[in-house]
């Protein structure tokens, strides 16, 4: 609970700051475990319903465990004219897991994000952290081996 | 002031009200979901929208701050078809089967019974039907058909917690329940959660309600406009009729409450126009009605106690009465009327009367009294759990927010929610308090560390404190001259037991040989000997042997009234006519007076040595764990509710011993794992529950009569083999 | 940390490699890193420089590398062009043709970026500084002219000359409604009470808009001048940065860019030297769109989920902790040291009547030159989608722009003469939104686009209100029918109702625009949408279950190869025999027209499907 204190120190043990202070646990933990919500909300004298509501309301917080790799996909607007919703089917089928999931052997998350601001290089497709553009439903596959041979070699 | 406009009426208001409370206030009404006086505007069912001049589109009523000069209009055929539309969309996620139904007065005939079905699909299969919010909104608007697709929720309805149920298929999310929990309660249990068509409303992680610090007040099932919420006991009793103003007489603030009823039955109790707790709530009614509760007098015959008639029993009470003469004893309850009370002090020439419990350090105060600027430090009592409604009153009618300090071994619900919370070893309390109000600095002998002290003794400056104590534990409390202290305990009528002047005390008649005979009336303690009678006045039957009972009425079948903490007196209304053969308290002391030989006399017993409070520190190797005990608040009589009711008993786990982790792990103890309790005066088998909320090596027991006069003290404790 | 400048004051050349997200994600730091490489080994690092700037807005043709002072313009410059690139152009003197743009198959390149017709119609205000500095420098900022408004506002002119010079130039919001700024100013001046607070709206939502991003990460400092200059003219002791969660550049770049403006002494307290102190916090949404709205985002701020709340009041007169707060967008804000510097007669001078300056678009969908363009209001749809957008790829025909994101609506052919302002857009039941362009062309399905959008808007809503979160709702459940094939007659006019009630009842704005897109798809394309229910037609090709994949006998050759690739065996044939598509299997995944060759085309889509 060491990392936690030291989370909540930096933002004052302040109720208001309490989103800031979801996304540093989110940093360090790669999610929000349901103890460390329950230790914030006693140390922060917040009730913990408040701070359930937060974690769901807001979609960049997620309540399980992540997968290994993180692939989010845009559907925004002008990813969705120039084929996204054909490119994430096909990886939800490549995967066996539908968006918002992660796989069972916990090595992809799959989530969809309402735009990423990268339009020109619409459909969008990220994984961790690295932006591939232009992807085509035969692209995808490519792309998933990238990150699944390196489970092998694991 | 400002002046405005409303469907061409002039009106006037204050700056900072809404175009809701200024229409209401004259009469102007606009229909209203979500809003609830009290909670602060939501704006979020879109039901009182109202057309203003010069506005683009219809606001809501409810959250629109007045101005001068404001046209409002509240009624138009644009705000019907939007109400209309807003409240068709609500019922399209609300099962409303029976609502819109044009053959439902005719179905009235074939009424099937909502227990025959386990799903609320309509209003004749909803224990809210005739009491629901939206039943007289579609009535209002005129609804007749609902043009939307319908979906149901699919939820389980949640049956796992005491009390209420709760079923979030008829949820229309208006909010409500989360801001009287939130804004008014401050409990903090529920919140909306997900968002958009996921939204719900529910608590973190959809835990029970048992381990979110839930107060089950019933705060959020009262202001549920729907059945999403309701009580489970009384669902089945039906609609009220009418209803009973009185005062609930379950602990010592004696909050004013209402008993509703159904053709001369009472269905269930609840607030009125103000909040109270559990006990209040879900307390009074099951125990009335109780599976356990006896109406008839019983009389042993042999090995069996038989039912007979009151005359019968009379007969025999005053033969006991005058063969026991100067050898009887009579140990009543505080918890009866002040009526009842004092015609049991009439008896004082005849009998040996004592209290229980009774307390000789009354300072009835008014929270009128209390100043602005106030800090109170609350000292070995949990007011959320025992004094919630307080709590409350204190919050709000201070004028400046009151900072709350706990004092507390223990880690209680109101030492989590507190502004600070200090914990001393047990039994170091007093050391903690000389800490605090000491001048300059002073060593660490309570246990709390410096720098806690110091900013303890920092929110003090300048404020006026007030030390709300339990009473039950501490006799002696020294503060200095500018700090007031209060007794808080959920003794009932301490005011005019006190002017009894009671010379013995419980302790002392229980204790002494030379008693025969015992007459409790609302009473049932742990006895020490055997007696040759034993007469019992209450409404169940106590854990022993008894010759002769006889039935007590409870305070909802009575006129009369009770002393609260502040001195009040508190008025008790009859609401239903005495169960079965059942006699208020007062017309069976009455009956005794009346039929008393004058050669009945009082006796004389030996006052016992009163021991000073043994040091819960000075643990020794003889006894090495410290005993922390407590009033135990919810009872009634001389049961607990745990011992009555199953809510209770999953609420208040009140009938094992508390202990840690640690504590757990020293004496290779689990849960339910029997153990005895050891001190120099208490000897008590317990099954064990693990709790962290006490401190390392120490149990934790609710002090309660039927365990026997048990205090604080040093313990050993020893697990019990289970024999195989 | 501040970059250490390579410049070399003696540089002949000096190239701007673009290092926008966009062109970061094509690799473009790989491209810098080469091109300094390979220009160290021609042993030209004393004459040549290389830097890398924000985004240039041509997002499509990424990685950008300009070579100045001659402006010529390289685009979709990879690893592997460098050293033919740093030879031929650096070294001898010779641009390089085939890394230039091409304004058509068979047209000739054009070197020159201001020949260019995507930055030759733009006009630079807001972008003024793209492609030229440094984001994460300060200095050079500064170099640009940069915090002299700043400085004229705290020294030579008062808070109610500061609010007049921006009534008088017009400017309005920027984020989507339009409301004057000026007059917000001088509401939020106005208000009772002495703390204040001013807020910089970043939550850029709207799907297919970027705008906001590209000026946090390309010119951060110019959206700060703009705050402090408000601030002093509202009175405001503090401001909020509300960015986006999926921007983290742009959040990095700000939070680098306030660093180096409290060192200068132009953030904190006491700011250059007067008694004005101000500083500012940089906050992160978490992923709700709704936290755009005003009340929404101020409940964020205070770590309050997201829900918005009725006004009035509004927040100019109780914001943030029930203080006045005065909101304003990315884009608005970036617009003020201009004003302040050149004056309110100049602002004005751009523009129409009633919107006065320029305007960001992010222009993307079905057209050549996706990128950001900034236009003067008063220019023509035609005139951004044709002359600057390059037109409609593979000579589609243009069916319909969208404007106002999920807030907005399409705007069909016959309209395409429109001038772009805020009064004209609203007329055809558009709006003019945050900037989001995006292009349509026969090929996308308007009642697809409708039931995007509305999905969209279904997903974010907050759920506070019924109209919103049921509505919607409902809305969606009768379009998914439609395109579904199980539309049926009174849909339209049933959808139209909904539609209308939910505008005029929802809390908040994104409930009260969320029925935009259909109303306006139905206004223009009714027919569709009765094809699409009446005859089970959907003419652009789009909705599944409305369409099936056809082998034309005469075109097929038997080359198997689309039978090989289809996912799920529906393709039967024989080699060198006509294949078919056994309709009852068939997915409709798209992958045989794909890879059937080009010569052939032997497979296409018809709509209604066949049985």
């Amino acid at each position: 609970m060491k990392n936690i204190e030291k989370i909540l120190l930096r933002y004052d043990f302040k109720r208001d700051n309490i989103i800031q202070i979801l996304q540093g646990i989110q940093g360090h933990y790669k999610y929000l475990p349901a103890e460390v919500l329950k230790y914030t909300s006693k140390r922060l004298k917040m009730p913990l319903s408040e701070i359930y509501s937060l974690a769901t309301f807001y979609t960049a917080f997620s309540l399980e465990p992540r997968g290994k790799h993180l692939i989010t996909i845009c559907l925004g607007t002008a990813c969705h004219v120039r084929g996204a919703p054909d490119v994430l089917g096909r990886i939800e089928e490549r995967l066996g897991i539908s968006a918002g999931s992660t796989t069972e052997d916990n090595l992809f998350t799959l989530e969809t994000v309402n735009c990423l601001g990268a339009c020109a290089l619409a459909p969008v497709v990220v994984i961790d952290g690295e932006y591939y553009g232009q992807t085509t439903v035969n692209k995808v596959d490519k792309l998933i081996d990238q990150y699944d041979e390196k489970k092998d070699s694991e | 002031m400002i002046k405005l406009q409303i469907n061409d009426k002039e009106v006037v208001a204050k700056k900072g009200e809404s175009v809701l409370e200024v229409a209401q206030r004259n009469n102007i009404y606009i229909p209203t979901l979500c809003y609830y006086k009290g909670l602060s505007a939501y704006g979020g069912c879109r039901i009182c929208l109202v057309e203003v001049e010069g506005y683009q589109r219809p606001v809501t009523a409810c959250t629109l701050p007045v101005h001068e000069g404001m046209k409002v209009k509240t009624e138009s055929q644009l705000l019907k078809k939007l109400r209309r539309f807003n409240l068709q969309l609500i019922l399209s996620e609300h099962p409303h089967a029976c609502l819109i139904c044009n053959q439902e007065s005719e179905c009235a005939r074939y009424q099937e019974c909502i227990q025959k079905t386990p799903i609320t699909f309509g209003c004749k299969f909803c224990p809210s039907n005739g009491d629901c919010e939206l039943q007289k909104l579609v009535d209002l608007l005129e609804i007749k058909e609902i043009p939307f697709t319908f979906s149901h929720r699919k939820l389980e309805v949640e049956k796992y917690d005491p009390f209420f149920e709760r079923d979030y298929n008829l949820c229309i999310l208006c909010g409500r329940c989360v801001r009287v929990c939130n804004e008014i309660r401050g409990a903090g249990t529920l919140d909306f959660h997900h968002r958009g068509p996921e939204t719900l409303v529910g608590t973190a992680f959809n835990l029970p309600h048992l381990e979110t610090g839930c107060q089950f007040c019933g705060a959020c099932v009262d202001i549920c406009p729907t059945g999403a919420l309701r009580d489970r006991y009384s669902k089945w009793r039906g609609l009220q009729d009418r209803w009973v103003k009185t005062s609930c007489a379950l602990c010592s603030i004696g909050c004013a409450i209402k008993l509703n009823i159904r053709e001369d039955n009472l269905v269930n109790s609840a607030p009125d126009d103000n909040q109270i707790c559990v006990r209040g709530r879900y307390g009074i009614v099951p125990l009335v009605y109780h599976p356990k509760r006896i109406t008839t007098p019983l009389l042993k015959k042999g090995k069996r106690l038989i039912q007979v008639d009151w005359k019968t029993a009379m007969d025999f009470l005053c033969t006991k009465l005058s063969e026991h003469s100067g050898k009887t004893g009579i140990l009543f309850s505080s918890q009866l009327t002040t009526e009842a009370i004092d015609a049991i002090g009439s008896l004082r020439d005849n009998f040996i009367i004592t209290a229980l419990p009774a307390d000789n350090d009354v300072r009835p105060f008014s929270f009128k009294d209390i100043k602005s600027e106030a800090v109170f430090i609350l000292l070995n009592t949990d007011m959320v759990s025992d004094f919630s409604p307080l709590l409350l009153t204190l919050r709000s009618r201070i004028k400046t927010k009151p900072i709350f300090i706990v004092i507390d071994a223990m880690e209680t619900q109101g030492a989590k929610i507190a502004d600070f919370w200090l914990r001393p070893e047990p039994g170091k309390e007093q050391d903690l308090l000389n800490q605090l109000f000491a001048r300059g600095k002073t060593g660490n002998r309570s246990g709390v560390s410096a720098g806690d002290i110091a900013w303890c003794k920092g929110l003090l400056d300048n404020k006026n404190v007030y030390v709300l104590y339990n009473a039950f534990n501490i006799e002696n409390i020294e503060l200095p001259k500018h700090v007031r202290a209060l007794p808080m305990t959920s003794m009932v009528n301490a005011l005019p037991i006190s002017k009894l002047h009671l010379k013995n005390s419980a302790i002392d008649l229980l204790q002494d040989q030379d008693i025969d005979c015992l007459y409790l009336i609302g009473t049932a303690p742990k006895l020490n000997k055997k007696y040759q009678t034993i007469i019992v006045q209450d409404c169940f039957l106590p854990g022993f042997d008894l010759d002769l009972f006889l039935p007590a009425a409870t305070f909802t079948e009575t006129n009369g009234s009770f002393v609260n903490i502040e001195g009040k007196s508190k008025k008790l209304r009859k609401a239903i006519e005495p169960l079965g053969y059942a006699k208020p308290d007062e017309w069976i002391i009455e009956q005794v007076r009346r039929d008393l030989q004058s050669s009945v006399r009082t006796g004389k017993i030996r006052k016992k040595r009163r021991e000073k409070n043994s040091n819960l520190s000075r643990t020794s190797k003889k006894y090495p764990f410290r005993l922390i005990t407590r009033e135990n608040c919810y009872t009634y009589r001389g049961h607990t509710l745990a011992s009555l009711l199953k809510g209770f008993e999953r609420l208040r786990q009140d009938n094992h011993v508390w202990l840690n982790k640690q504590t757990a792990k020293r004496l290779k103890a689990h849960n339910d794992t029997e153990v005895m309790v050891i001190g120099e005066d208490i000897s008590v088998l317990l099954p064990v529950m693990i709790s962290d909320q006490v401190p390392d090596n120490s149990v934790f027991i609710y002090a309660h009569q039927s365990l026997g006069m048990i205090k604080s003290q040093p313990v050993k404790i020893k697990v019990v083999k289970k024999q195989s | 940390m501040m970059r250490k400048k390579t410049a070399n004051k003696e540089s002949r050349l000096h190239l701007l490699v673009c290092a926008g997200t966009g062109c970061v994600a094509n690799h473009s730091f790989d491209v810098k890193e080469e091109l300094e490489k390979e220009i160290a080994r021609q042993g030209l690092h004393k004459e040549i420089s290389v830097f890398t700037t924000g985004c240039q807005g041509f997002c499509e043709r990424g990685p950008i590398v300009i070579v100045q002072p001659d402006g010529i313009f390289y685009q979709r410059v990879s690893k592997k062009d460098v050293p033919f690139l740093v030879e031929e152009h650096l070294l001898k003197g010779r641009p390089v043709k085939s890394l230039m743009y091409e304004p058509g198959p068979e047209k000739l390149p054009i070197p020159k970026m201001n020949d260019i017709g995507f930055f030759k119609h733009q006009r630079l205000i807001v972008l003024r500084n793209r492609g030229r500095l440094d984001p994460e420098n300060i200095d050079e900022y500064i170099g640009f002219e940069g915090y002299q408004a700043l400085e004229k506002a705290l020294t030579k002119m008062s808070p109610a000359q500061i609010i007049a010079e921006v009534k008088n130039a017009g400017l309005r919001g920027r984020g989507g409604a339009g409301f004057r700024t000026g007059l917000k100013w001088e509401l939020c001046r106005n208000a009772s009470g002495r703390v204040k607070y001013i807020v910089c709206n970043g939550d850029e939502g709207d799907p297919g808009a970027f705008m906001d991003r590209s000026v946090l990460e390309a010119d951060p400092h110019s959206v700060l001048e703009g705050m402090i200059i408000g601030a002093k003219a509202i009175g405001a002791q503090k401001g909020f940065i509300y960015v986006r969660s999926e921007y983290p550049l742009a959040v990095k770049r700000i939070k680098i860019a306030i660093k180096q403006a409290e060192k200068y002494g132009i953030l904190g307290k006491g700011i250059l030297g007067t008694d004005f102190s101000f500083s500012i916090d940089v906050i992160q949404g978490a992923g709700a769109f709704v936290c755009g709205e005003e009340t929404a985002l101020m409940a964020s701020i205070q770590g309050k989920v997201g829900r918005p709340h009725p006004r009035p009041p509004y927040p100019v007169e109780k914001g943030l902790w029930g203080k006045p707060t005065n909101i304003n967008n990315v884009e608005t804000w970036a617009n003020v040291p201009m004003i302040i510097s050149r004056g309110a007669k100049w602002f004005s001078s751009i523009g129409t009547k009633g919107s006065k300056g320029t305007k960001i678009f992010s222009l993307v969908g079905k057209i050549n030159n996706t990128g950001l363009v900034e236009v003067p209001m008063g220019i023509t749809l035609r005139e951004v989608i044709f002359d600057i957008g390059g037109g409609i790829p593979g000579d589609k025909k243009f069916k319909a722009v969208q404007t106002g994101g999920p807030s907005g609506g399409c705007i069909p052919h016959d309209l395409l003469d429109l001038p772009i302002d805020y009064e004209s857009l609203t007329e055809v039941g558009s709006m003019m939104g945050s900037g989001g362009m995006i292009v349509m062309d026969e090929n996308t399905c308007m009642v697809d686009v409708a039931r995007y959008f509305l999905n969209f808007t279904q997903q974010e809503s907050c759920g506070k209100c019924p109209s919103c979160r049921l509505g919607t709702k409902q809305m969606v459940e009768i379009l998914d029918r439609i395109t579904d094939g199980k539309g049926h007659k009174g849909d339209i006019e049933f959808l139209e109702q909904i539609g209308i009630n939910t505008k005029l009842s929802s809390l908040c704005g994104l409930g009260q625009t969320a029925a935009n897109p259909v109303l306006t798809t139905l206004k223009y394309f009714r027919k569709e949408y009765e094809l699409h229910i009446f005859e089970k037609q959907c003419p652009a090709l789009v909705c599944k279950s409305l369409i099936s994949f056809v082998i034309d006998p005469d075109k097929c050759s038997g080359c198997t190869i689309c039978a090989k690739k289809c996912p799920s065996n529906a393709i039967n044939g024989e080699p060198k025999k006509v294949h078919t598509i056994d309709q009852a299997i068939c997915i409709k995944c798209g992958i045989c027209i794909t890879v059937c060759p080009e010569k052939f085309k032997a497979v296409r889509k018809v709509s209604p499907a066949v049985k």
